[in-house]
């Protein structure tokens, strides 16, 4: 209680002296800024997210609830007053943001180990399959449904129809770095988190596919006399095998480092998380996937695995603040507030079809009761490769785009609120969490 | 495709040189140290930087910047956490005398030395005009600072324990002090002229100035007490190293952002929130060793990306480098040999003071934060050339250092 009353008093004081800045901000250096809001971000994140602990909420949901409240939309939208944290700011932490993500995906593939993957591919395989088709059939008919049915926002037939098909498309899409962050910070150890964790980077790829397809399908249905796009199809291989094989080729370095300096760890993950990151934009690769593949090489490929983690899980919770409380900052209430109907039925028809995809998956793969009652709660949560999607989404489709990609954005919000919050209890009640020794 | 060609050519070149590293020894002493010494990482940070590769471009430096703020409070908190009160006040004083007398002889020195030759050896001159007063005082404070590292170095492998040796050593912790507080001071001034000043008419000595500076930095003193206060008060209940991690990165970019927004100096503010730690903490030991674990990895990462600031300068710069590494090493081997002359430090063999002092001359971090901070915050046309002298200057200093240490190993 001692502890509380103090994290409290601290939190309340660091907020005044930020509010007291913030107000007397007169050089507006957007770098200097930037690096007051990264620093207030993670002492006051980090309270927080011992705050929500306390009310037995997931300490990430804290630094969410740290960024929303801190960001640009919620202050703005209840008192009409900026919040601490810009939309510039946000632009500059970007590349922050995004090393933070290809360190946590090292995470993720270094959780990986082939051995037990083995065993489990066609498990894993199969659970995917099953999810990915009827979150996909079953969201995408949904939202076609009730656009349709309600003739919301007066759209053509097509475009009701490329609607449907990308909704159904990014409610496919998990949130590796979400699944991490929760399960290292339940300690959790089991069927179930190696369950979600294997089916999450499964459909990361599966995802990556089906969003060509159905982005090329789009293409159709709204251009008139546009045929099928192959070069789609030359650009997916290129981003699935080249991310791949550059993931394998940083994993190998990654071990001759270790094997011949071994120095300065830290450092050479951060460059390399920061290359995936600069491979990925400048050459169409998937940043994630790159660091995911790395990780997963490093762990089983060589004795180097503990070492790789130890290294990222020295600067982890800094990390998973920054990358949790800039999405929080990132979720725009503003936009919320006019999609949120739309928005609801997207969210409950993928939270739906995903405990019934998960359950029709568990018919054709063998699981204890524990596994099937609770794998569903790890795959809620969502966060940067749907938001990559929407960008593209609203970059390439005439018309639709941008209100596809304001929806879009709206539900990455909630699901990212709700999903950590479920997965936690899904893993405290199958008695997971805590066992990681 | 260039600049991942670009980073898989310094990868494979860092792990050539690591494999054959044990074939060192045959390389010219000066090779050797540079291998072993971080102005390595300046240069890696001026090959993958802008003007070179470009595996990191002028859009990534802009994002890059609050890690490089980062850097700056994090040397500032590292050295003033250094300065506990029950822990140097067992030195004798003649430790404090000897320190204070050569490290500011040297700055008042070196300044009148680059205030008087500052029109031949640098021609970019004219871009000193209305502010010559700032590089002056700059170069001072660089030229003023010791690194500590060559000499627990020298203390470790060849024992070194004379009674001199121990008084330079201690010297080399404390000599960068002045330093900061110069950076802090100038600072204040910078944000007080910006105040009071018309744009037309800048009154330098006017009383109005006076207590504007004097009160912006009490305002630095102040911030710099609360986040240390701050920093105290999160990590009180702590025992999770990282944990401690968060809440030191965490206070060092609070420090270093409000520094910034208020355009005062991070390196002088998180020196002082170091001191107040220090002081006023009961688990300071816990902390200062997971300090220690991160502070070569933090220290390295801020060399690379100071030397992906490094613009490039015309080719004059060497020669006002050349003059400030001559000016400062005379001065740091004659006003140590005088100040241990004066001091008399008793030894059982007879050493000669001047050869010991040699040891005030290696240069490290400080240097780079100060002008590093320069280039940050004040947008003065010369800060460029400034900030590439002082690493031309570390340069030298890496260079002579084995003849340095040969010579100081035989003085014993």
């Amino acid at each position: 209680m001692d502890n509380l009353k103090r994290d409290l008093v601290t939190l309340l004081f660091l907020l005044c002296a930020v509010t007291a800045f913030h107000l007397l901000d007169t050089h507006k250096d957007i770098h200097s800024h930037a690096t007051f809001v990264l620093g207030t971000l993670i002492l006051t994140g980090y309270l927080t997210g011992k705050l929500f602990l306390c009310i037995r909420l997931p300490a990430i949901t804290g630094y969410l609830f740290t960024g929303l409240l801190m960001g640009p939309y919620f202050l703005k939208e209840l008192f009409s007053i900026s919040g601490v944290i810009s939309i510039r700011d946000v632009e500059t932490l970007d590349l922050i943001n995004n090393i933070a993500l290809g360190l946590i995906a090292f995470t993720a593939g270094g959780e990986l180990r082939t051995g037990h993957l083995g065993e489990k591919i066609y498990d894993y395989l199969k659970l995917a399959f099953w999810q990915l088709i009827i979150i996909f059939c079953g969201v995408a008919g949904t939202v076609f449904g009730v656009v349709y049915s309600f003739d919301l926002f007066h759209l053509t037939f097509n475009q009701m129809l490329v609607f449907g098909l990308m909704a159904g498309t990014t409610a496919t899409a998990i949130s590796p770095a979400t699944t991490v962050a929760v399960i290292r910070e339940c300690k959790a150890s089991g069927e179930i988190s190696s369950t979600v964790l294997g089916v999450t980077v499964i459909k990361d790829v599966f995802v990556i596919i089906l969003f060509a397809i159905t982005l090329s399908l789009s293409l159709i249905l709204l251009v008139p006399g546009s045929g099928f796009n192959f070069s789609f199809f030359v650009l997916l291989l290129w981003e699935l095998f080249g991310s791949f094989f550059l993931g394998v080729l940083f994993g190998w370095l990654i071990n001759k480092y270790i094997d011949t300096v071994n120095r300065e760890l830290p450092i050479i993950i951060l460059a390399l998380g920061f290359l995936s990151v600069e491979a990925g934009y400048y050459f169409h690769l998937s940043g994630l996937l790159i660091c995911l593949v790395a990780g997963c090489w490093v762990e089983n490929y060589s004795s180097h695995g503990k070492k790789l983690i130890r290294a990222i899980e020295q600067y982890s919770i800094p990390v998973y603040i920054i990358f949790f409380a800039i999405s929080g900052a990132s979720i725009d209430l503003t936009t919320m507030k006019t999609v949120w109907p739309i928005g609801l039925v997207f969210v409950i028809s993928r939270l739906i079809f995903t405990i019934v995809s998960t359950n029709i998956g568990f018919m054709m793969v063998q699981g204890s009761s524990n596994l099937k009652k609770y794998t569903w709660t790890g795959c809620l949560g969502q966060a940067g490769v749907t938001l990559g999607f929407a960008g593209v989404i609203s970059n390439r489709l005439p018309e639709v785009g941008t209100l596809l990609y304001t929806i879009i954005i709206a539900t990455v919000g909630m699901n990212q609120v709700i999903g950590p919050i479920i997965f936690r209890y899904g893993l405290i009640k199958s008695g997971e969490a805590g066992n990681h020794s | 495709m260039r600049s991942l060609i670009a980073f898989l050519i310094v990868c494979g070149t860092a792990l050539i040189i690591a494999r054959y590293r044990k074939k060192y020894r045959d390389f010219p002493p000066f090779i050797q140290a540079f291998l072993h010494s971080d102005i390595l990482f300046v240069l890696i940070g001026v090959f993958i930087g802008p003007k070179l590769l470009q595996i990191v471009t002028h859009n990534d430096i802009v994002s890059m910047t609050p890690l490089i703020h980062m850097g700056l409070g994090f040397i500032g908190f590292i050295s003033g956490s250094h300065l506990e009160w029950k822990r140097i006040r067992r030195f004798p004083k003649r430790f404090y005398a000897f320190s204070l007398f050569e490290s500011v002889s040297t700055l008042m020195v070196v300044s009148c030395g680059v205030w008087f030759f500052m029109p031949i050896l640098a021609p970019w001159e004219s871009l000193w005009a209305g502010a010559k007063y700032t590089p002056v005082i700059i170069a001072g404070a660089i030229a003023c600072s010791t690194t500590p590292r060559v000499l627990f170095l020298l203390a470790h492998n060849y024992k070194l324990n004379s009674q001199g040796f121990k008084l330079v050593q201690f010297s080399s912790t404390i000599n960068g002090l002045p330093a900061i507080l110069i950076c802090g001071i100038l600072f204040s001034v910078e944000k007080a002229v910006a105040y009071t000043s018309t744009g037309s008419n800048p009154i330098w000595f006017s009383y109005n100035l006076l207590v504007e500076s004097f009160l912006w930095f009490f305002v630095s003193i102040l911030i710099g007490v609360m986040t240390g206060g701050i920093f105290h008060y999160l990590v009180s209940g702590i025992h999770k190293e990282n944990v401690i991690v968060s809440y030191i990165l965490g206070i060092i970019a609070f420090i270093s952002g409000i520094s910034g927004q208020i355009a005062l100096s991070p390196l002088f503010i998180s020196t002082v929130a170091g001191i107040t730690f220090a002081n006023y903490s009961l688990k300071k030991e816990y902390v200062y060793g997971v300090l220690a674990h991160r502070e070569h990895t933090v220290y390295i990462l801020f060399l690379v990306l100071a030397g992906v600031l490094c613009e490039a300068v015309s080719g004059n710069v060497i020669w006002f480098a050349l003059f400030l590494f001559i000016i400062r090493g005379l001065c740091k081997v004659f006003f140590g040999g005088i100040g241990l002359g004066l001091i008399r430090v008793k030894e059982k063999s007879k050493t000669n003071p001047f050869v010991t002092s040699l040891a005030l001359v290696p240069l490290g971090g400080i240097p780079v934060a100060i002008a590093v901070s320069l280039v940050l915050n004040f947008a003065f046309p010369f800060s460029n050339q400034l900030f590439v002298a002082v690493l031309l200057l570390i340069f030298m200093n890496e260079a002579i250092q084995p003849i340095l240490v040969k010579k100081i190993v035989k003085n014993g």
